[in-house]
């Protein structure tokens, strides 16, 4: 095991203060937060070391779950541990239950969970220069691609690893975003983009806003191991007083969101590699028992 | 717990008695591990535990290709790095022209053959700062085609050859150029026999290459001593055959400079830990510096050395009785390097051969067997003998065939194998004499168990439920040649074990205590084992191919019957008695029927404090014997001569049954019932028990359910426990649904003149509970389905889905 290479820390105490720091180094500073896969991303060399963590979990009022006017608000440090425990919307822990192993859950955070690494193997071992990486092509189409996205691939094939960041798409959250230029808020089906995120270097996530508590919520997860595993494919379900939405986790480079026929038909139209056409009947099986 | 049955061992107390035992004191009795404490408190010394003063840290530069040329390796950055003490590469003068198992090169030079090949070695202060150089090196490649294919490797035309100029050259088909060696059995009459056949299935199999998945990786310390002499720590199975001269010879010292110390228990081995290739390092390493050095093969634990892939093609045929008429087979096994794959090939022979004829005695004169094995030059990673060589390879194609015809025929899958089943004392389609067979007992006894489930339990759609059942046998290759112990007997009634039986986790460490305790009549706390140690134990046993308890039993058996002897030779005087009319108990020499006339060792042997006594079944050296075997067979047609007509030391027969449930949109599949019948007249059930489920259950399906390992362009992507999907114990039956059955064996050599008895009637099992559970798996999967999975590991979302036509 390597040795963390040297990268300044920086604690910050507001929001203001943590956005000054990144835009102090732009591009070169990092928010951190429970650190389960950046730190090990760290260690293992798969990415290049940040010159600067920036760490947001002393910043107050980010680790709460409440109830609001406008529904309920999540902050970005809440720990899938405190998602298990609380009730509010039990889809969502039901999802944090189905992501890491427990002792990760108590690190691992809401907005971690948003913004995590892509487990492409392509991606993280350093030989392999990838699109995603800024190399010329993506080596799954034509490679080794079991895991990969069936739908909505473009440059990249890797798909979103975060099982609650499914869960919060069917739930229609809205992503809080403060940075440089000001805060904004994004619905989280524009959230992630083909190659990541919408956040800049020098942006944070905020807050994470479920506008209803569901009637009925469902997430359900397929994987090849009972304990640990990413999604082989996901689905989470919720249905609220507009009506019901579908997420679709571990088959695309982002999360297809959509009314449970938008997505049945997209389903349909997949467009699998050459070794992962299994995840077809996968995701279909998924949609079938979720009611959708 | 499930159910664990015990046969009764009354039946064997006479014959262990005549052996020198007890009467069953300790011999088949649940003695406690004596490490158990230690385990699990940490107090146990493990290799990765030694520490001297000065210690250096290697890191290695591997090959992220599969074939490729080295075009440069620049050095400079990383030899000016903090810590850095030596940078080696190919080029190094210290390394040239050594190789490693033969045909390796220490560190490759201007080809690279396969992913993880070392072509620079950094040693420096930390291993933090020995990574951080290795980073540094900069090493150009140009990347050549691979082959990874291992059919089309053995072809006479391939699309690579892997080694030019060829390193080696077999004794037939040498026009096939990546070929290393073939194989063959030749026996009967295949095509006869085909032709008489009303059914015959053919298939082709695959078994992946597979990590051991110890999670300790393998290590050593090595530490010069500035006169010449250097001590190897090694986290082996084994000191002597392998890990102290290939440790010499890279460290260009006689072996006798070196001292090879192993580990109080090797953290798991399952035949990974055979040639403690760290210790080659370190003692290159510590030579080189002169200041002691830890290896420690920590990132590549996962590639340093796999199960060889291998392919089979299959053919066999039965009558409409289910009478076995003929089974052929090719193999292809692929490596990089030859280290044991000969060897694989070799064994998967007696796989095939021995639990049943193929060529039914009623119908034929001998089996009619066709065996021809290809071992091949590949690309492929780096491979090493992994827990019964060829085994898995051939009873995976093996017994599934014969699932397959029980299909066809719609016959019972234990009836049909009854029904053709070696028995005692026959020949093998190899020629070789079969004895101590178990199979119908551990047939029987499982499918009993299996019967006690009752009916199937309905799950709720789309999950099906299946049942499955194998047979399978397991080779103990054994060290017939190497057999000497010593036992240092104090007078206080103490005995010390001087032997390097290692303890790699299956208790030998409590078995070898509970032999000499059985077999000196005294308390076994009163047992004791030294550190193995090169410089002091003799070459006892190696803990491999499940033939230490055998090999270590017999040696102490020898040797306790020579203590014995010296201890009443020297108490029958003082007792004014002959010696023969003397026994010991508990440190006491009494005259039989009257214990009151009884002296201690410590009054036999005074003035001395203790003696040594040696034994062993090749002792004293030079003596007749009839144990120097295997005995050999001839190369073109696998039949082996006599006098011995012996090609292992013993066999072990199993049967596996289980339950899976398998989800038919998914893939996914869990394993919710097992059985694991042996037949073994146990040392200790507990450690048999334990071999079994936490052994065998565990690592045999494993290997059959989703250790799928994923290369592109030779290079190895599934390099972390995320990718490599070893199960979880979620993935396993409840702990009350796992059982084991051991149906007990009088254990026996193969062959004959004479017939030779194993020691108090034990035989290994370590390997063999394992190699049932993949043809189980396939089996039961097909029941719940209908599709045959002719891979493993099997039981990928991927490959179930896709068997089912739905990928």
């Amino acid at each position: 095991m390597k040795a963390l290479a040297a990268f300044k820390y920086y604690e910050a105490t507001t929001v203001k203060d943590a956005v000054s720091v990144l835009k102090q180094y732009p591009g070169k500073a990092k928010v951190y937060a429970g650190g389960v896969d950046m730190i090990d991303w760290m260690k293992k060399r798969y990415m290049p070391t940040p010159q600067v963590l920036v760490n947001i979990k002393k910043i107050p009022g980010l680790n709460k779950i409440e109830k609001q006017s406008d529904g309920v608000h999540i902050g970005p440090t809440v720990t899938l541990a405190q998602l298990v425990d609380d009730s509010t919307i039990p889809m969502l822990g039901e999802a944090a239950k189905k992501g890491p192993a427990p002792n990760l859950r108590t690190q691992a955070t809401v907005g971690g969970n948003l913004c995590q690494n892509v487990w492409c193997w392509y991606y993280r071992w350093p030989e392999w220069n990838c699109y995603r990486k800024g190399g010329p092509v993506c080596f799954a189409p034509p490679g080794r691609n079991a895991f990969h996205a069936i739908m909505e691939q473009k440059v990249c094939n890797a798909t979103v690893p975060g099982d609650v960041s499914v869960a919060l798409a069917a739930l229609n959250a809205s992503i809080k975003i403060e940075g440089g230029e000001g805060s904004k808020t994004v619905p989280i089906k524009d959230f992630f983009i083909v190659l990541g995120t919408v956040l800049k270097p020098d942006e944070i996530v905020t807050d994470i806003v479920v506008p209803e508590v569901p009637s009925k919520g469902v997430f359900l997860k397929s994987r090849t191991r009972s304990a640990i595993d990413f999604a082989t494919a996901s689905v989470a379900l919720a249905t609220t007083s507009k009506g019901t939405t579908v997420a679709l986790g571990g088959v695309a480079p982002i999360i297809p969101t959509g009314t449970p026929d938008e997505m049945k038909a997209a389903v349909d139209k997949a467009t699998p590699l050459s070794e992962n056409k299994y995840k077809i009947s996968v995701v279909k099986s998924l949609l079938k028992q979720a009611g959708a | 717990m499930g159910t664990h049955y015990v046969g009764s061992l009354d039946a064997f107390k006479d014959k262990i008695n005549a052996q020198g035992g007890s009467s069953l004191r300790y011999m088949g009795q649940r003695v406690p591990n004596v490490n158990g404490r230690g385990i699990v408190t940490g107090n146990v010394k493990y290799t990765t535990n030694v520490k001297v003063p000065g210690l250096l840290a290697a890191a290695f530069k591997r090959n992220p290709n599969g074939r490729a040329k080295i075009t440069s390796v620049d050095t400079s950055a990383a030899e000016s790095m903090p810590g850095v003490v030596k940078v080696l590469t190919g080029k190094s003068t210290e390394v040239a022209g050594k190789m490693n198992l033969g045909d390796e090169p220490l560190i490759a030079e201007n080809d690279v053959t396969y992913f993880s090949q070392i072509v620079a070695i950094v040693v420096a202060e930390t291993i933090e700062e020995a990574e951080d150089a290795v980073d540094a090196i900069q090493v150009k490649y140009e990347p050549q085609d691979s082959i990874t294919d291992v059919v089309a490797a053995a072809d006479k035309n391939p699309p690579v050859i892997v080694h030019t100029p060829r390193l080696i050259t077999p004794p037939f088909e040498a026009d096939r150029p990546n070929v290393i060696n073939c194989f063959y059995v030749k026996s009967g009459d295949v095509q006869k026999g085909f032709a008489d056949a009303d059914v015959i299935v053919e298939s082709e199999f695959d078994t992946s290459a597979d990590p051991h998945g110890y999670i300790v990786p393998t290590s050593a310390v090595a530490q010069p001593h500035g006169d010449g002499t250097m001590t190897v720590w090694g986290d082996v199975q084994n000191i002597h055959p392998v890990p102290w001269p290939t440790a010499a010879g890279a460290a260009d010292m006689p072996m006798d400079k070196i001292n090879f110390i192993g580990p109080e228990i090797c953290t798991g081995g399952f035949g990974g830990k055979n040639c403690g290739v760290p210790g080659v390092y370190a003692a290159l390493l510590a030579k080189v510096t002169g200041r002691p050095v830890r290896v420690i093969f920590d990132d590549t634990r996962l590639l340093h050395a796999t199960r060889p892939w291998c392919h089979a093609k299959v053919k066999a045929g039965a009558k409409k009785d289910g009478s076995f008429t003929a089974f052929e087979v090719t193999f292809w096994v692929g490596t990089p390097y030859v280290r044991f794959t000969m060897t694989v090939m070799e064994r998967a022979r007696e796989a095939i051969t021995c639990t049943y004829h193929w060529g039914h005695r009623d119908l034929y004169p001998r089996p009619n067997v066709m065996f021809t094995a290809y071992d091949t030059y590949t690309n492929l990673c780096s491979t090493m003998s992994y827990r019964g060589f060829g085994v898995l390879e051939s009873q995976f194609p093996h017994e599934t065939a014969i699932n397959m015809l029980a299909d066809k025929l719609g016959m019972d899958k234990v009836a049909i194998r009854l029904k053709n089943i070696t028995k005692d004392g026959e020949r093998s389609a190899q020629n070789e004499i079969i004895r101590s067979v178990g199979s119908e007992g551990v047939f029987n006894k499982t499918k009993e168990m299996m019967d006690s489930w009752g009916p199937k339990p309905s799950v709720p759609e789309p999950w099906v439920v299946g049942r499955g059942f194998s047979g399978a046998n397991k080779y103990s290759q054994g060290d017939m040649v190497h057999n000497l112990i010593f036992l240092k007997l104090r007078a206080n009634g103490i005995v010390d074990i001087i032997s390097d039986s290692m303890d790699i986790g299956q208790g030998m460490n409590t078995v070898s205590r509970q032999i000499v305790a059985e077999a000196m009549n005294v308390p076994i706390e009163n047992v004791r084992k030294v550190e193995v140690n090169t410089s002091y134990v003799p070459w006892t046993s190696d803990s491999f191919s499940s033939s230490a308890t055998v090999d270590m039993g017999g040696a102490a058996i020898v040797a306790a019957k020579n203590a014995k002897q010296q201890l009443f030779d020297l108490a029958a005087p003082k007792l004014g008695v002959k010696p023969d009319q003397l026994e010991t108990k508990d440190g006491k020499i009494m005259v039989k029927g009257s214990p009151d006339k009884a002296i201690t060792w410590g009054d036999a042997m005074t003035p001395r404090p203790h003696m040594v006594i040696s034994g062993g079944l090749n002792d004293p050296v030079g003596a007749p014997n009839d144990y120097d075997g295997p005995g050999k067979n001839d190369y073109a047609t696998g039949q082996a001569l006599g006098p011995y007509f012996r090609l292992v030391m013993h066999m072990n027969f199993m049967a596996n049954g289980c339950e899976v449930m398998v989800n038919k949109e998914t893939g996914e599949l869990r394993v919710t019932k097992f059985i694991a019948g042996n037949d073994v007249l146990p040392v200790n059930p507990t450690l048999c028990e334990g071999q079994i489920i936490g052994g065998g259950l565990y690592h045999g399906m494993a290997n059959g359910m989703y250790e799928d390992i994923y290369i592109d362009k030779g290079a190895y992507l599934s390099r972390t426990l995320l990718d490599w999907k070893m199960p979880t114990i979620l993935d396993y039956p409840k702990e009350g649904d796992t059982h084991s059955a051991l149906v007990p064996v009088w254990g026996e050599y193969f062959g004959e003149n004479p017939r030779i008895d194993c020691p108090f009637g034990g035989k290994g099992i370590g390997e063999g509970v394992d190699c049932a559970a993949v043809p189980c798996l396939v089996d039961a999967i097909h029941d719940a389905t209908g599709a045959w999975i002719t891979t493993s590991p099997a039981a990928t979302q991927a490959k179930i889905l896709k068997a089912l036509g739905k990928a």
